[in-house]
């Protein structure tokens, strides 16, 4: 075997064991939804409470797209912070991105967040939770639910 | 004539020759503008926000929150225990805020000339300008009638339980009960600065120029030579193009947040305690839930104020706290659930019967900003003791009303749920642990980082920028306290005065 094709191949071999499962996608530009699919399911899920799925109202595009048309910083922080969200189980000893974890897995290592006292995690977990919140409250489909019968206007348009 | 995006050209430079600049269009800035314009002197008027006219407020919270409000309403402080709340569009904070009028208290202001050396500025001024002020914008009082269910809970329980409670004054005409006043008025109601100042300010030949954000100042000899800055894209929040602007005199009216900033981003040695002196009077939300259907989202949202708990005098200025009756829609509210997953979708499932209050506490100067990027300072603000044992006991009061109105259970705002059922449990208060970040707060009147004071101020009584010539400021940011429970009316007045120094030197 040539020099050049043995490190390809034991480089993709590396490379593969590093990641829990072949198809897991690297979170980047394009792959940022599958971070935000998991936090939504586990913010807003689907329950009796409220029966809309989140995914059928296309909420984590709402999301991602809503990120996107923030300000510079504003937007890098936020991605920079589902960056660390998908890797920071590895911390934790589950070897697992974070949106291949269970909901109930996903569900703790995001709420632990909450009381921690490095306040960059905290700000993620406030920050994620009031946008997606934000994102979905205003979901036509989810006001009959809560009661709320929206705007009177009957030119109310996006 | 109000510039906006599609009237800028990709990659241009535009340059501005005016007498004076105004940065900021909100009560000051209009007002400001409005005052010189109509006096004939040439003004322009650069608003980093976009510009989003009557007939494009659709009440839609996800469309106009993003467009109105700096950060989308989630501006936070470092330890994320506050949101800062700020307008960030043409008309500013008069076209998001809850429309409410409430004046500087004689006392407080007796307190800034005694403490902080204002003797350049005189009560009947400002008393003056505060009568011009409310023909301006057609201030008048709410009448009882015109309550919604969540507003007369307060007021009713409010009453039998012997506490001083009133209707607020308002700046509102032919309200049609909408319950959007915080996401700007689709029917012209409200009399925000964006339908009655600024259509007068441009009548007078006033330019306004949206999504025009000002970077810094360049310095040269001492003065300000022209204001630098960006046009920016909302859909992309990219720069398209740049501005420089040359004028006789600037005047800083971005509020106490950005107002600041742009200092820090420009060549001068500015006063040491620029940035500092930060109030941000935390709003502490409480809800409680009710067996019957309130639907408190319709009708005025803030019309109420239980001001039993409040103290003014001329020693302390303004202290206390009050309770105001308080709604909005479900997007914007969804801010306070506690928890995440199916114990808060339980509690937004009874949104129509929800009642809710915010708990106003006024507070000392005790935060300040720090230099970080020129979009957004970090904004440094911590409860120190004395402020959080008000909390407590504001949070006790709030509890107490709602329970003796019937309420089934009072959610305080905490990130965990944290309920009081009966009136037995409202001690349990006392134990809280108020940490960072787990209360949730927001500040909607942030004041106070460019003081003015000539002892320890960076604005002087005359509204002066201290050693810049041709540097004025008359927003909130140059109140050395707290000035009143609801900002707006001492903004347009001190603004109006301010208007008149700067007449006088032209």
């Amino acid at each position: 075997m040539k020099r050049r094709e043995f490190i390809k191949k034991t480089g993709y071999v590396s490379v593969m064991m590093s990641l829990p499962q072949k198809s897991t996608p690297v979170p980047g530009s394009a792959k940022r939804i599958v971070v935000i699919k998991k936090l939504v399911r586990i913010i807003v899920p689907q329950s009796e409470e409220i029966p809309v799925d989140p995914e059928k109202i296309g909420l984590p595009k709402k999301v991602e797209d809503f990120i996107s048309s923030q300000i510079f910083f504003v937007k890098e922080m936020m991605r920079t912070a589902l960056r660390v969200l998908e890797y920071l189980p590895y911390f934790k000893l589950k070897f697992k991105r974070f949106s291949t974890l269970s909901d109930e897995e996903a569900k703790e290592i995001f709420f632990h967040w909450r009381e921690t006292r490095f306040t960059p995690l905290k700000g993620i977990y406030l920050g994620m939770k009031s946008v997606i919140n934000f994102m979905y409250y205003s979901s036509e489909e989810v006001w009959k639910y809560i009661g709320y019968e929206g705007p009177i206007l009957r030119e109310a348009k996006k | 004539m109000i510039w906006t995006e599609k009237n800028y050209k990709k990659g241009e430079t535009k340059v501005i020759r005016t007498k004076v600049c105004v940065i900021g269009s909100g009560c000051a800035g209009a007002m400001v503008a409005r005052d010189l314009a109509k006096r004939g002197v040439k003004v322009v008027v650069m608003e980093e926000g976009p510009y989003v006219p009557p007939s494009d407020l659709n009440q839609r919270e996800d469309y106009l929150i993003p467009r109105l409000y700096r950060m989308n309403a989630m501006q936070p402080t470092h330890d994320y225990s506050i949101d800062v709340l700020e307008g960030r569009c043409i008309g500013g904070g008069s076209v998001i805020n809850a429309a409410d009028c409430v004046m500087t208290h004689e006392e407080v202001f007796k307190m800034w000339q005694r403490d902080f050396g204002l003797e350049g500025v005189e009560w009947w001024e400002i008393k003056q300008a505060y009568e011009d002020v409310k023909r301006d914008i057609r201030v008048n009082k709410i009448e009882l009638q015109s309550l919604n269910k969540n507003n007369s809970i307060l007021f009713k329980t409010a009453k039998k339980l012997g506490y001083s409670c009133d209707t607020f004054e308002h700046n509102r005409e032919g309200c049609v009960d909408c319950g959007y006043c915080m996401v700007g008025c689709s029917y012209n109601a409200k009399q925000s600065a964006l339908i009655t100042l600024i259509p007068e300010a441009i009548q007078y030949g006033a330019e306004f120029y949206s999504s025009a954000f000002v970077r810094n100042l360049v310095f040269k000899k001492g003065k300000v030579e022209k204001a630098e800055g960006i046009f920016i894209d909302f859909s992309t929040s990219r720069g398209t193009g740049r501005f420089e602007v040359f004028a006789d005199v600037f005047v800083l009216c971005a509020g106490a947040i950005h107002s600041p900033n742009i200092l820090f981003h420009s060549n001068h040695k500015f006063p040491e305690n620029l940035g500092r002196f930060l109030s941000l009077q935390p709003q502490l939300p409480v809800m409680a839930l009710f067996d019957e259907e309130l639907i408190s989202y319709r009708g005025i949202p803030q019309a109420v104020y239980c001001n039993q708990f409040e103290e003014v005098d001329d020693k302390n200025g303004y202290s206390g706290f009050r309770i105001e009756s308080i709604m909005v829609g479900p997007a914007m509210g969804s801010g306070f659930l506690p928890e995440i997953g199916k114990k808060a979708q339980g509690f937004m499932k009874n949104f129509n019967k929800i009642a809710a209050v915010l708990v106003l506490f006024p507070d000392k100067p005790s935060g300040f900003l720090k230099k970080w990027n020129t979009n957004q300072p970090i904004i440094y603000y911590e409860m120190k003791d004395e402020l959080k044992n008000r909390i407590k006991s504001g949070l006790k009061e709030a509890a107490k009303i709602f329970l003796e109105a019937g309420a089934k259970e009072v959610l305080l705002p905490f990130e965990e749920v944290v309920s009081v059922k009966s009136k037995e449990e409202i001690d349990k208060i006392d134990g809280l642990e108020l940490k960072p970040g787990l209360i949730k707060s927001i500040s909607a009147h942030p004041q106070g980082t460019l003081r003015m004071s000539m002892k320890d101020g960076v604005v002087d009584s005359s509204f002066r920028i201290k050693g810049v010539d041709n540097l004025y400021a008359c927003d909130s940011s140059i109140f050395p306290t707290t000035s009143s429970s609801h900002i707006m009316l001492p903004i347009y007045s001190f603004a109006k005065v301010c208007a008149n120094r700067i007449i006088k030197i032209l």
